[in-house]
């Protein structure tokens, strides 16, 4: 049963691909609504496997994801419309429109709102594009509004992509690697916006990094994910570097994450 | 079991006889492509003596055709028009049919296996006729004029465009339709915000070479009496009255080469 609170519940997730490969094996996670959650984990771990079954954009094999107590995936493709309207998801690539200008990618946003036809043309109320403008303006691109999208940085694309998912009024964002592709100082812009949205509109959000400083540092709970199984699941502030050792495992990466160890004596001291 | 193991040749052996086998393969290759051309020569009765002896005739064909007759350049206008006209229409029809069978027939894209293979297969078989097999089915179906003609244009087209514009929406980048999907956009809104744009100018720039095309193929529809110059084309050659013939050349020529200009300067701009 789900209890009062939790927006996202996960229970027994397995997934396996074609071809034998096993994404998930035994998923549970209970996300509260309003956290600020990061999932850590090598490449190939199942990080974006997971973030994908949590809307839907992959099926699982087993078990289950339920958001406010709906099972996802249930009841065929307007409930899992619905559904994914009210789950934002930001990516790696961006993957804007690149042709299109900022506005119109904000504004797919709000296409699960609009009518069928009217919206294939690119007609949107003026009230959703006024929303839409509101929402560049948080992210701090209003004047771009007018640009092509392929135009912008790549922060700038990140952010575009953060407010095309504002605009969809979600309870909940979920950020594949938000800010692999991006310089350090994009890197920590974006997250500022994440963390900000999280505080001030209450908003979810479930990310997956793979730098653990930039983790640590955002983080209010961190799930480790290792071979598709959740392996740590604390607050962020109990993290230990053994927990690190465990998520990433084995003595060939310790050098890699050497950085981490001293924030993370920083953190306990 | 193990007694059966093959002998285990030194490296250097086994790969003399490796290359060995390679040099035997290519020369199976080249003799059998030499032997596809020679058969295919005998087969189409090729014959170099015999395009020589041809040629005296040739010089006299072109020698009647001069000078060309250009007192019907007026008369050829119409037609002329005409020709233009029908690669026009039997374009935009060609363009309206591949568009749904294009979507259905790329694997990124389509509702269901079965749809897909049904629009691979029809896309296949429009292709495999040709504009002047078209063209013949449908003069005896509509009747002779340039009618025909644009049917006949716009299903051999359909099949040539729709296979285009397959391929362009199966190379698109899908992590922009994963993206529209994830807001909880419509399919059909997912098409128009994440396929359309990103496909939008090789589609524009396939129909303008299509209607290029469709232009020249318009030309001789006529042989076979579905409108356009072709018919005057054949007319002229049937009556003997060669410098009309030359006339006409000319005329196509001309029109084709505007028609050609006119494209690749409107696809510049939309690359």
């Amino acid at each position: 049963m789900f209890k009062i609170g939790a927006v996202i519940n996960i229970s027994g997730l397995n997934k396996d691909f074609p071809g034998g490969v096993r994404a998930l094996r035994g998923v549970n996670l209970e996300v509260q609504a309003g956290e600020f959650l990061l999932m850590l984990g090598p490449s190939g771990a199942g990080k974006s496997t997971l973030l994908r079954c949590i809307n839907g954009l992959v099926t699982p094999t087993a078990g289950r994801v339920e958001l406010n107590g709906t099972p996802v995936g249930a009841g065929g493709k307007t409930p899992l419309r619905e559904h994914r309207k009210s789950v934002g998801m930001i990516f790696q690539q961006f993957n804007l429109v690149r042709r299109l200008r900022v506005l119109d990618n904000v504004l797919c946003g709000r296409l699960y709102y609009n009518p069928l036809w009217s919206s294939c043309f690119n007609i949107f109320p003026q009230r959703d594009v006024q929303f839409a403008l509101s929402c560049l303006d948080r992210v701090g691109l209003r004047e771009k509004a007018y640009q092509r999208a392929d135009t912008l940085s790549g922060g700038q694309q990140q952010r575009v992509g953060i407010a095309r998912a504002l605009v969809q009024q979600p309870q909940v964002i979920l950020a594949d690697e938000p800010v692999a592709s991006l310089d350090p100082k994009s890197a920590r812009a974006v997250m500022d916006i994440l963390r900000e949205i999280n505080q001030e509109d209450g908003i979810t959000v479930i990310a997956s990094l793979h730098d653990v400083d930039l983790a640590l540092e955002y983080a209010r709970r961190v799930v480790g994910v290792r071979e598709g199984a959740v392996v740590v699941d604390k607050a962020a502030v109990k993290l230990t570097p053994k927990d690190i050792e465990n998520i990433y495992g084995g003595a060939g990466e310790q050098e890699v994450y050497d950085g981490t160890y001293g924030r993370l004596e920083c953190v306990h001291a | 079991m193990s007694t059966l193991k093959p002998p285990v040749l030194p490296l250097t052996d086994r790969k003399a006889g490796l290359e060995k086998l390679l040099y035997l393969q290519r020369a199976l290759i080249i003799g059998f492509v030499l032997a596809v051309y020679l058969w295919s020569a005998r087969g189409t009765d090729l014959s170099l003596p015999e395009l020589i002896e041809g040629y005296p005739h040739m010089a006299d064909f072109f020698s009647r055709m001069l000078p060309p007759n250009f007192s019907i350049l007026k008369e050829l206008v119409r037609p002329t028009v005409e020709t233009v006209q029908i690669a026009l229409w039997g374009t935009t029809l060609a363009v309206l049919l591949a568009i749904p069978l294009g979507l259905l027939a790329a694997r990124n894209i389509a509702p269901h296996p079965t749809l897909y293979g049904t629009a691979r297969f029809i896309l296949n078989a429009l292709r495999s006729i040709s504009e002047m097999v078209f063209a013949l089915i449908f003069v005896t179906a509509v009747g002779l004029g340039p009618f025909p003609g644009v049917l006949a244009l716009a299903f051999h087209s359909a099949g040539m465009l729709g296979k285009f514009y397959a391929e362009a929406i199966e190379n698109i980048d899908p992590g922009v339709v994963e993206a529209l999907e994830a807001t909880g956009a419509h399919k059909l809104q997912v098409i128009a915000f994440g396929v359309v744009p990103q496909v939008l100018p090789e589609f524009i720039s396939y129909n303008l070479y299509r209607w290029e095309h469709n232009v020249r193929q318009a030309t001789v529809l006529g042989l076979v009496g579905a409108g356009g110059i072709g018919f005057e084309l054949i007319t002229s050659m049937r009556l003997f009255k060669y410098p009309d013939t030359a006339a006409i050349l000319m005329m196509i020529l001309a029109t084709v080469t505007l028609v050609d200009f006119l494209s690749s300067r409107l696809r510049a701009r939309v690359i």
